[in-house]
């Protein structure tokens, strides 16, 4: 006799993202909130706010860090050297920690005479060369952005290839993690989308269906190399996120089930395959469960807190 | 006291684990508390049953 069974393995994490939200800290009157993962320690996040801040428990507490930046504009972690943290400011000024946000040394400072620097939008660190930086002003009311690049951990910079007036106008940036010779830019609205093959030496514009929209992320999936792109949506383009899966040349609409509303950022799951979320402007945050053919809202907790 | 609506969810951030998810707010920062994941279930057998061969 044999015997002929099925054994069944489930595993919660199939499901992916489901939970609620809670907060432990609350910012009222801060502006543009910005937070990081650090990449070498699963409970440790930064914040950005008036100061930055830090947690040391995966968000249970936050403490401000030691004399540093403030009004903070972006934040970055580099994902190669354990408490190296980058902070741009309103006023232009970028800061680095070496040790994990304890203490701040002024990077780079834009000089921009009487008038006041614009404010810093990006800093992008190479994915395996924390050498090398791009760091972005946006453009304020009296100057013009830019886009720099370092190749010397920040002691040096230099403008890119991207000149005027595109530079200004860069809105995203990204490396392609699997071949950090390949970053994608994208721009405010009828500005173009670029691509470049050697580490941003030299850049090529690619017409596509995204390429004259305003580009708020890009996010490229490791495991996939597939590129995600939020738009500002406007017509013609009604969506809010697109994807390629052709290095750029072309996008499709990957944004079923999500409003036709700006969206902000995109992370991708470390634990689940095919598990995204997305912060939206107005509507909360949105969860896929197969890689972004369908979204679904994750606002459980948001929307019922309230604010001393 | 305010109400804080959905208006403010700007930037996200995920542990190098997939343990904690963060969003931004204009009001704070949230954490996302995952339902706990659970080990693999082992189900009992399904299926046909056992099977007779006859020789």
């Amino acid at each position: 006799m044999i015997g002929v069974g099925m054994f069944v393995f489930l595993s919660w994490n199939a499901f992916g993202g489901v939970g609620h939200w809670t907060t432990n800290w609350t910012a009222p009157g801060s502006f543009d909130l910005n937070v990081v993962a650090d990449p070498h320690d699963p409970r440790v996040f930064y914040a950005g706010a008036n100061a930055v801040f830090k947690s040391d428990d995966a968000g249970d507490s936050w403490s401000r860090c030691g004399d540093g930046p403030t009004r903070v504009t972006a934040l970055a972690a580099d994902q190669n050297l354990p408490g190296v943290i980058y902070a741009g400011t309103l006023v232009g000024t970028l800061f680095r920690s070496t040790d994990g946000c304890g203490h701040w040394n002024v990077l780079f400072q834009r000089n921009t005479g009487i008038m006041t620097p614009p404010p810093v939008r990006l800093i992008v660190i190479h994915p395996a060369d924390p050498r090398i930086l791009f760091l972005q002003h946006a453009s304020s009311i009296r100057l013009p952005g830019d886009l720099l690049r370092s190749d010397d951990g920040g002691l040096t910079w230099e403008g890119t290839s991207l000149q005027d007036p595109i530079s200004r106008f860069v809105t995203a940036l990204t490396f392609d993690p699997r071949n950090p010779q390949v970053l994608f830019a994208g721009t405010e609205e009828n500005q173009g989308f670029y691509r470049s093959s050697d580490g941003g030496a030299s850049w090529t514009p690619i017409r596509n269906k995204i390429s004259d929209s305003r580009v708020s992320f890009l996010v490229v999936d490791a495991s996939t190399e597939a590129i995600y792109v939020g738009l500002l949506p406007l017509p013609p383009l009604s969506s809010s996120l697109w994807k390629s899966l052709d290095g750029g040349l072309s996008f499709s609409f990957a944004g079923a089930g999500l409003p036709t509303i700006e969206v902000d950022d995109l992370v991708f799951d470390p634990r689940r395959a095919g598990v995204s979320y997305v912060a939206t402007q107005g509507e909360g945050v949105f969860v896929t469960r197969d890689s972004g053919k369908t979204w679904t809202t994750l606002n459980d907790g948001l929307g019922s807190l309230s604010v001393p | 006291m305010m109400v804080l609506d959905r208006s403010a969810s700007h930037k996200l951030a995920i542990d190098p684990l997939g343990r904690t998810l963060h969003a931004a707010t204009d009001v704070g920062v949230f954490d996302f508390e995952f339902v706990p994941d659970r080990p693999p279930v082992l189900l009992p057998p399904r299926g046909p049953g056992p099977v007779t061969v006859s020789r």
